[in-house]
């Protein structure tokens, strides 16, 4: 079938055009797969989404655990725990055994900026 | 410091790069439900963190990623690339390394040790007889 989308940042498009011609693949080829992976994806996504969302309306309560690894899985905070063991346990004593789950070293764990001289996400 | 002696103790090939040899080491990675994952990453000093995964050895981690807040950006010639972030622990010989695996938000990946790892290691590379060791110093007697 013939699909025509509009109001599609150029930019991005420009991206996954050159990347299907790397893939040898054809746009239709290279939309069709990302289709596919966004939809097996979507499961996974869901679990991560309510885990950062359980975190988000946490962490203020969080600064009492400073130091500490706590744990989010199945949306909901499961507990904070002094060692990464004890985050294994907690975790696996879960049913079902979780996908995804949040794990936060609290005041640690921070993000931020670093190098990748020459960094290229080519394979 | 000179006379310095350094004792290899787990030696691994180079593997055959598009002109040159690279090297490579061999880690078990667990992930925070216990399970574990052998892995041969090459050794990149140019990236400053710990692991870097391909989208779907990435997956077997992410029992224990870190909220998108904490997740790291890294600064490279084509810009900066966002990553997700994840926790695991890493066996190299018989030591234990708490380490953080990442992969790319857009993209699929690649795998690599980088920087914050490595520096926790004695390593020796032997580029003439293309094998890279972790090694231990031998204090002088």
């Amino acid at each position: 079938m013939t699909l025509v989308v509009k109001k599609v940042d150029e930019r991005k498009l420009r991206e996954f055009k050159a990347e299907a011609v790397r893939r040898g693949l054809t746009l239709s080829q290279a939309i069709e797969e990302a289709i596919d992976l966004w939809l097996s994806y979507r499961p996974l996504r869901g679990e991560a989404d309510a885990d950062n969302a359980a975190y988000v309306r946490e962490r203020r309560r969080l600064e009492a655990y400073r130091g500490m690894y706590a744990v989010f899985a199945h949306g909901r905070f499961i507990g904070a725990y002094r060692t990464l063991e004890e985050v294994t346990a907690a975790l696996r004593a879960l049913s079902p055994r979780p996908r995804h789950a949040v794990v936060v070293k609290v005041g640690e764990d921070e993000g931020g900026e670093l190098e990748w001289w020459g960094g290229s996400m080519r394979p | 410091m000179v006379g310095r002696l350094y004792e290899a103790m787990n030696c691994y090939e180079y593997r055959r790069g598009a002109l040159h040899e690279y090297p490579v080491l061999r880690v078990r990675l667990h992930n925070l439900l216990g399970e574990e994952l052998d892995l041969e990453l090459p050794i990149d000093t140019g990236f400053e963190g710990s692991i870097l995964l391909d989208h779907e050895t990435y997956e077997f981690f992410m029992v224990g990623e870190l909220p998108r807040s904490a997740w790291r950006t890294y600064r490279t010639l084509v810009g900066p690339i966002p990553m997700r972030t994840a926790r695991a622990i890493a066996v190299i010989g018989d030591e234990k390394f708490e380490v953080l695996v990442e992969t790319p938000l857009y993209g699929g990946g690649k795998r690599l040790m980088g920087r914050e790892l490595l520096n926790k290691l004695v390593l020796v590379l032997d580029g003439p007889l293309k094998r890279s060791c972790v090694a231990r110093r031998r204090e002088p007697a």
